[in-house]
């Protein structure tokens, strides 16, 4: 079904037409709108870095990985002239994924603790970037008329975020050694009613991004990103620090 | 005819955005929930601890003070009937029953949570009302608690015990197991006693059981220090000796207590009984 879904998309994207809204300055004259909008959609590709807190512990490690996330939204974009444009964005970004964080503890002499957990998470971000944008259109006159065609362009700019929801399924296994005795106790999926955290993320982050894309004449945009997070996305609480690299790679449309 | 245009124009785009709109709920389908958890087939087998609070009463007695014989052993005794079923009671008597380890440990407890005068009762390690900390000390938080199966050899008893965590405890304190073997009706003078010198002497601590390779600890083996998981499970296995004059199995059980230190500072925990 979604393969139909996929295909019937592409088709009617590749065979219609948006046209930009343009205003005419007198004698059949029209110029392109300063500013433009439209909706953009994108898959992200992540490989987060990961670092283990270390105070309070013998030893730390911590691995991840993460699911093909998503996100959709709106651009505006105003241009200062013909090349240079603030474009900002409003993305909801949803992503989910894995990380294990392991921690020893050498309490005493005879009592060794190894602490593993496993948080699978998933996260929904609001994303508002402010991008600087460089844009090249390949054609843009014609006879001293305007003429929308297509553009290439390049941005880079902060990146606010906001996580208003992030949840986490923990599990926990344990392995103690007391006095040269080893227990394995492991719970999966813990139940969170009773506790007081159980948010995956901090409410709030900040990014910088850098990325090109490609308007074809129809308004069709292909676009692709690099974001890096500056900024943990996992509360420090859970014993490491999570920071964010993706790239994005989507798909978008230009309204006006 | 450019009103005409612009119209068609809008019509094109709208049947694009849908278009769009289509594609990102067909790239959504994509994303997939996935479950992740640990394998549990390695994992130790536990007993089963019950989120409960009990308490410990500890009967401080002297086999050469004859009020221990007399108003302490009665007194004792009438503890017994009302908390033996709940409760975890012993007796840290002082004097020989039998060339056991009760001595040592009627020391080490009352040097620890002093005790000037005997015959005198403590519940939970602190020297309070008898009634009123234990009906207390039921409806606290649980925090938690330990279960045991003593197994009583020919010569060894050995426990095996499970202490689980029931919260979430911060950094800031130690956790500390006491396993004691406790004898029922141990026969010994006791002096004020009209039985005296063939005295049934009630729930006596005898020992507490060691762990092999490490030397015994009367006022508790650390099991835990630093931050604990609510859920933690641990267990140990202890070992004991078993007099000759113990016969009857059922006469001897084991009371576990747990206790934290903070800066020095010994706290009562719980307590439990296999009784």
């Amino acid at each position: 079904m979604r393969i139909a879904i996929t295909f019937i998309a592409l088709i009617v994207l590749t065979s219609s037409y948006a046209q930009q809204r343009v205003k005419y300055n007198g004698l059949n004259r029209k110029v392109p709108h300063t500013n433009s909008f439209g909706f953009k959609g994108q898959a992200n590709y992540y490989f987060a870095s990961f670092k283990a807190e270390t105070s309070g512990v013998d030893s730390s490690s911590v691995s991840g990985s993460e699911l093909m996330g998503g996100g959709l939204g709106a651009y505006y974009r105003y241009d200062l002239n013909e090349n240079v444009g603030i474009q900002t964005e409003f993305l909801v970004h949803y992503r989910q994924g894995r990380v294990v964080g392991m921690r020893r503890y050498d309490l005493d002499t005879a009592i060794t603790v190894y602490n593993e957990e496993l948080s699978a998470y998933s996260e929904t971000w609001i994303e508002i970037p402010v991008y600087f944008k460089y844009r090249w259109q390949l054609t843009y006159t014609s006879g001293g008329h305007w003429k929308s065609n297509s553009a290439i362009g390049v941005y880079i700019g902060p990146r606010a975020v906001i996580t208003p929801f992030s949840r986490r399924d923990l599990s926990r296994s344990t392995y103690s050694v007391l006095y040269d005795q080893a227990s394995l106790d492991v719970q999966n999926h813990i139940d969170h009613n009773d506790d007081a955290t159980p948010r995956f993320a901090p409410i709030a982050g900040l990014g910088v991004a850098a990325g090109v894309d490609f308007e074809v004449r129809n308004g069709l945009i292909f676009h692709a990103a690099f974001y890096r997070g500056l900024l943990t996305y996992s509360l420090k609480s859970h014993g490491y620090k999570m920071f964010d690299n993706r790239i994005e790679v989507g798909l978008g449309i230009r309204v006006f | 005819m450019k009103v005409k245009n612009e119209q068609s124009g809008i019509g094109r785009k709208w049947t694009m955005i849908t278009g769009f709109g289509l594609l990102l709920i067909s790239m959504s389908t994509f994303v997939a929930c996935k479950k992740y958890s640990f394998d549990e087939s390695g994992e130790s087998t536990f007993l089963e601890v019950e989120e409960a609070n009990s308490s410990v009463l500890f009967y401080y007695s002297s086999t050469s003070e004859p009020n221990c014989g007399s108003v302490g052993y009665d007194q004792f005794e009438s503890y017994l009937s009302v908390y033996d079923s709940t409760d975890a009671l012993a007796t840290l008597t002082f004097g020989d029953v039998g060339g056991f380890n009760n001595d040592t440990i009627f020391v080490a407890h009352s040097e620890a949570f002093p005790i000037l005068d005997v015959p005198a009762f403590q519940p939970n390690l602190i020297s309070n009302g008898v009634a009123g900390t234990i009906s207390s000390h039921r409806t606290q938080t649980v925090v938690a608690n330990s279960a045991c199966d003593l197994t009583v050899g020919s010569s060894i008893l050995t426990l095996n015990t499970t202490t689980q965590f029931f919260q979430d405890l911060e950094e800031g304190s130690e956790y500390y197991l006491t396993p004691y073997i406790v004898v029922d009706s141990i026969l010994a003078p006791q002096a004020g006693h009209p039985d005296t010198p063939s005295t049934y002497h009630r729930k006596v601590v005898t020992d507490v059981a060691r762990l092999p390779n490490y030397p015994v600890r009367y006022l508790g083996y650390k099991i835990t220090s630093g931050a604990i998981n609510k859920g933690y499970r641990v267990n140990l296995k202890f070992e004991a000796y078993r007099d000759p004059s113990w016969i009857d199995p059922d006469k001897i059980s084991v009371i576990l207590v747990l206790t934290k230190r903070t800066n020095g500072v010994i706290e009562f925990v719980n307590a439990n009984t296999n009784y």
